[in-house]
């Protein structure tokens, strides 16, 4: 079979099947060809069938292209919305940042309260401690003061006793001799 | 001026009487100021603030005592006391002299009806405003209690700063 022949046999049973000629060329040998060419009636039957086969791939490959393009799509990128998130996290101060970051678990939160519940347990401790120790001073002083009170008016009634029953000056005496000199 | 006279004082009054003598003498040995009386001693804190408080402290009774119990009111002189009760500081009763509330007080630690052999001793002497005396009252306890209050105030922050998450 010559080529003219080939191409002119070709176009009909791609007419008539709705196969791409170039597939035709590419896949059938001169015998199939001539073959098919006689059975052209046969090959219309499936035509209908055969086009909406490849409408059904068409679509399928179109969905396929249309999920590909979305993985690769930044804007719905777990990782980059993550990086985001964290970086607009960690832009933010103090208490803010803290309860943003704890929002997502991203605080050491177990670590940071058992270290918090130390320090508290110590700050309180100290308070009590300071607290019973100005008491006790409190209470220390208290007491000495009534023992000084006490031996004050007692020595104020002496000085008193030995000046009117004495005179002034054995009072001056036993000031010099015993009090101010101690 | 013998200090040592000071020991056998025993009644309040006498105390007092010395005391008030000796507001002009230099009895006091300040290791910075020198020998130094209890006035000149409380001018040189005019315009510093109270080791207390921290208000500024003001000295010279010209300008900051009035005779007059409404002109004081008026100068803001009336403050109230721990207890809530309105007090102006005053002095004297003939005439009777009302202060500014952060007047310079020199102030006895160990309180001097007590022990009057240290009246003059600088190391039981300390300068406060007059409202934070008239608080100390004659409270020997008082620093700790203000040490602890500090101590206190400390506490309260910082566990207010760190609660638990």
């Amino acid at each position: 079979m010559n080529k003219r022949e080939r191409n002119r046999l070709i176009k009909q049973i791609s007419h008539a099947s709705g196969i791409a000629q170039y597939a035709l060329k590419q896949k059938m040998t001169d015998e199939e060809v001539s073959e098919a060419a006689k059975n052209l009636k046969v090959l219309a039957l499936i035509k209908s069938a055969n086009t909406y086969n490849r409408y059904c791939q068409a679509q399928k490959t179109k969905e396929a292209n249309d999920k590909l393009k979305a993985f690769l799509d930044p804007k719905n990128s777990e990782i980059i919305s993550a990086g985001k998130w964290l970086l607009n996290a960690l832009s933010k101060e103090g208490k803010e940042r803290q309860n943003t970051l704890l929002e997502k678990d991203l605080v050491h939160k177990e670590d940071y309260n058992a270290t918090t519940s130390d320090l508290r347990d110590t700050i309180s401790t100290i308070e009590n401690v300071a607290r019973e120790s100005t008491q006790q001073s409190a209470e220390k002083i208290r007491i000495l003061e009534k023992r000084i009170d006490t031996l004050q008016k007692q020595l104020s009634s002496i000085q008193k006793y030995i000046q009117n029953n004495y005179g002034a000056q054995v009072w001056k005496d036993i000031r010099s001799k015993f009090i101010s000199k101690v | 001026m013998n200090k040592d006279n000071l020991k056998a004082l025993y009644r309040g009054s006498d105390i007092n009487e010395v005391w008030q003598s000796y507001q002009n003498e230099r009895v006091i040995e300040h290791p910075k100021l020198g020998l130094i009386s209890p006035n000149e001693y409380r001018q040189s804190y005019h315009g510093k603030p109270c080791p207390f408080c921290g208000k500024k402290m003001v000295h010279g009774k010209a300008n900051y005592s009035t005779k007059s119990r409404q002109e004081a009111i008026s100068r803001g002189y009336q403050y109230k006391t721990q207890n809530g009760k309105n007090y102006i500081n005053h002095a004297g009763r003939f005439p009777r002299l009302y202060f500014h509330p952060h007047y310079v007080t020199l102030d006895h630690k160990v309180n001097k009806a007590r022990c009057p052999e240290l009246l003059f001793e600088v190391s039981n002497l300390q300068i406060m405003c007059w409202k934070c005396n008239q608080n100390k009252s004659d409270n020997n306890n008082f620093e700790a209690e203000q040490d602890y209050n500090f101590v206190s105030d400390l506490a309260r922050e910082a566990l207010s700063k760190y609660k638990k998450l």
